[in-house]
C-alpha cells in the first residue's frame, strides 16, 4: 500500500467526493485518513460543505442581464451579411475525395481548352502560312508569265501582277525590266500602268527616269512623261530636258516633255 | 538541245527577172498549230489563214516598175537590184525576214494554216493586214495601219502613225489584249458576249461603245491627296484612263491613242463569217 502524504492526500480528496478515484487511489486514501486524524477532520469537515454547496438552488438571469443578451443577440443577426457563408463554400463538397476529384476534372478540363487554343492558333497559323504560299505562287506566275516568249503571255503577266493585293520587290524590278527591255511596246505601256501603284518609291521613279532617256518609242516616252508628272517628280526635271534636247525626238513627245517641265517647274 | 527536225529555205534573191517569187515552205508538224515570224523594213505584210498544211510566202517587189524606169548609167546594164528574203522553219516556227535597214520596196502576202501564232512587225509598211487567223497575234507597225479581219483568239497591237482595225468572231477566255496607236483611230469589234475589262485611253478624241459598260465606280472619281498637314500640297488628280467591264469582267483589254477616237463594237453570233 501507498503511503500518502497529507498534501497528496488533500489533492484526492476533491476526487472522493466526486467518486473519480480508482481503487487503488482511493483505498490509500482511506489508509492515510484512518492514520491521520488531521487529515480526517478536514475530510469530514470540508465533505459537508461540498454537499452543502451542492444543495444550493441554481442562480436565475436577472431581466437586467437577460434585456443586454437579447441586445447582442439582435445585433449579431443585423451583421449577418458578413458572417454569410461564400457561395462557392456553400457548392465546395466537404469531403476531400470529392475535393480531389473536382481538382483532377478541373485539370483535365485546363489541359483539354489548352490543346484547343494551341489548335487554334494553329489553323491561324497554317492559314497564314497558306496565304504566303499563294501570293508566293502568285508573284512565280507573274514573273514566269513575264518571262515568255509570246507578248500575249508577258501581257497576261503585267495583268495578274495589277490584280496582286500588293506588290512585292521581285514583280516590281520584273515590271521595271519590262519597261526597259520589253520588245512589244504594248506590254511596256502596261508595266509603266502597272507601277502606277508603286509612283511613292523613289526607286521606281528613278527607273522610270532612266528609261525616259533611253526609250525610243514615243508612245512609251510619252507615258514616262506621264508617269513623271502625276507623281509630281521633280527629280526628273534633268531627264525631260536630256529628252527635249534628242534631235530625232517625236514632235509631239517634245511638246509634251515641255508641259510636262512647266508643270513639274511650278 | 536536240532538234529533231530542221527545214531551213533561204533565199537570197539577187535576180531582178522576176518581180514575184511564191515558196511553199514544208512544216515539221503540218497538224500542230504553226508560229510565223515576219518582219519587214519597208514594205506591206498580208498574212491569210488558209485550209493547207502549209505556209506560203510570196513576195512582191513594189518598187521593181520603178526600177526598170530609171535609166542605167551610159554603157552599163541593169543585173539585179531588190530587197532579200529570208525563211527559216524550225519546229513549225517560219521566221520571215524581207527588206533592209536602207530601205526596199517589197510586200509579203503569207497563206498559213487557221491554227497559227503571229509576230508581224514592220517600220514603214503601208499596212499589215490579217484575215482568218486563230491564234496570239503580234502585230507591230511604224508608219502604216493595221487591220485585222474576221481574226479569232488574242490580239496585241501597236502602230505609231495610222489605225488600228479588228473584228473578231471568238476571244480567248483568259488571255488579256491590247490595241495602241500614237496618231490613229481604234476601232474593234468583239463577240457580243465577250467578258473582259476595258482600259480605254485616249488623249484627243472620244470613245464610244455599244456594249453595256459598267464604268468601275471610282473610275472617273478625283483622287485627292492632301500633304498640307506634313508641309506639302492639295493635289487633286483624275485618272487619264477610263476603266469599266462587259458581261461581268474578265482580262483587261487595252484601248490606247494620243490622237483619235476609240470605238468599241458589238459583234453579234448571226454577224460572225464562218470562212474556215
Amino acid at each position: 500500500m501507498t503511503q500518502l502524504s497529507c498534501e497528496k492526500a488533500g489533492e484526492l480528496m476533491a476526487g472522493a467526493w466526486m467518486s473519480e478515484l480508482d481503487e487503488v487511489s482511493a483505498a490509500a486514501l482511506q489508509h492515510h485518513l484512518d492514520a491521520c486524524g488531521e487529515c480526517a477532520a478536514d475530510m469530514v469537515a470540508l465533505s459537508r460543505m461540498w454537499e452543502k454547496m451542492g444543495c444550493l438552488p441554481a442562480s436565475e438571469p436577472g431581466p437586467v442581464l437577460k434585456a443586454r443578451w437579447e441586445r447582442t443577440l439582435d445585433s449579431l443577426m443585423n451583421e449577418g451579411r458578413s458572417w454569410r457563408i461564400p457561395w462557392w463554400q456553400s457548392v465546395w463538397p466537404a469531403n476531400p475525395a470529392w475535393q480531389m476529384a473536382i481538382a483532377t476534372l478541373c485539370l483535365v478540363a485546363g489541359l483539354a481548352a489548352g490543346a484547343l487554343l494551341e489548335r487554334g492558333r494553329g489553323e491561324r497559323d497554317e492559314v497564314a502560312r497558306l496565304r504566303e504560299e499563294v501570293a508566293s505562287t502568285k508573284e512565280m506566275v507573274v514573273l514566269s508569265l513575264l518571262q515568255q516568249q509570246s507578248a500575249v503571255e508577258r501581257l497576261r503577266g503585267v495583268d495578274y501582277s495589277s490584280r496582286m493585293p500588293s506588290m512585292e520587290p521581285q514583280v516590281i524590278k520584273a515590271l521595271v525590266q519590262a519597261v526597259n527591255g520589253d520588245s512589244n511596246v504594248n506590254v511596256r505601256l502596261a508595266a509603266i500602268d502597272a507601277l502606277g501603284r508603286s509612283a511613292s518609291d523613289t526607286r521606281v521613279r528613278d527607273s522610270m527616269q532612266d528609261a525616259l532617256t533611253r526609250q525610243e518609242s514615243p508612245m512609251v516616252q510619252a507615258a514616262l512623261i506621264d508617269y513623271l508628272v502625276d507623281a509630281r517628280d521633280r527629280n526628273a526635271l534633268g531627264a525631260m530636258r536630256e529628252l527635249i534636247g534628242r534631235a530625232d525626238l517625236n514632235p509631239t513627245v517634245r511638246e509634251r516633255a515641255a508641259y510636262a517641265v512647266r508643270q513639274l517647274g511650278q | 538541245m536536240r532538234i529533231h527536225c530542221v527545214a531551213l529555205v533561204s533565199f537570197m534573191c539577187v535576180c531582178a527577172a522576176s518581180a514575184q517569187d511564191k515558196i511553199t515552205v514544208p512544216l515539221s508538224s503540218p497538224s500542230q498549230p504553226v508560229t510565223i515570224k515576219a518582219t519587214m523594213m519597208s514594205g506591206s505584210i498580208k498574212v491569210t489563214g488558209g485550209s493547207g498544211h502549209e505556209v506560203t510566202v510570196t513576195s512582191t517587189d513594189s518598187r521593181a516598175a520603178d526600177r526598170e524606169r530609171e535609166a542605167a548609167p551610159a554603157g552599163m546594164k541593169r543585173i539585179g537590184a531588190r530587197p532579200g528574203l529570208n525563211i527559216e522553219e524550225d519546229h513549225n516556227v517560219v521566221t520571215i525576214s524581207a527588206g533592209s535597214m536602207t530601205g526596199g520596196g517589197g510586200n509579203l502576202a503569207i497563206e498559213t494554216p487557221v491554227n497559227s501564232n503571229l509576230q508581224i512587225k514592220t517600220i514603214n509598211g503601208a499596212s499589215i493586214e490579217v484575215t482568218g487567223v486563230n491564234g496570239d497575234l503580234e502585230i507591230e507597225n511604224t508608219n502604216g495601219q493595221i487591220r485585222l479581219t474576221n481574226v479569232s483568239g488574242s490580239v496585241v497591237a501597236h502602230t505609231l502613225n495610222g489605225a488600228v482595225t479588228a473584228s473578231l468572231d471568238r476571244v480567248t477566255g483568259d488571255k488579256p489584249m491590247s490595241f495602241t496607236s500614237m496618231n490613229g483611230k481604234i476601232e474593234v469589234t468583239l463577240p457580243d458576249d465577250t467578258k473582259a475589262r476595258l482600259r480605254l485611253k485616249t488623249d484627243n478624241g472620244s470613245i464610244y461603245s455599244d456594249f453595256d459598260v459598267k464604268l468601275e465606280a471610282d473610275a472617273n472619281k478625283p483622287v485627292v491627296e492632301d500633304t498640307r498637314g506634313q508641309g506639302g500640297k492639295y493635289k487633286i488628280s483624275v485618272d487619264r484612263a477610263v476603266t469599266g467591264t462587259i458581261n461581268g469582267g474578265g482580262p483587261e483589254y487595252t484601248f490606247q491613242t494620243m490622237n483619235g477616237a476609240i470605238l468599241i463594237h458589238k459583234k453579234s453570233a448571226s454577224a460572225i463569217v464562218v470562212s474556215h
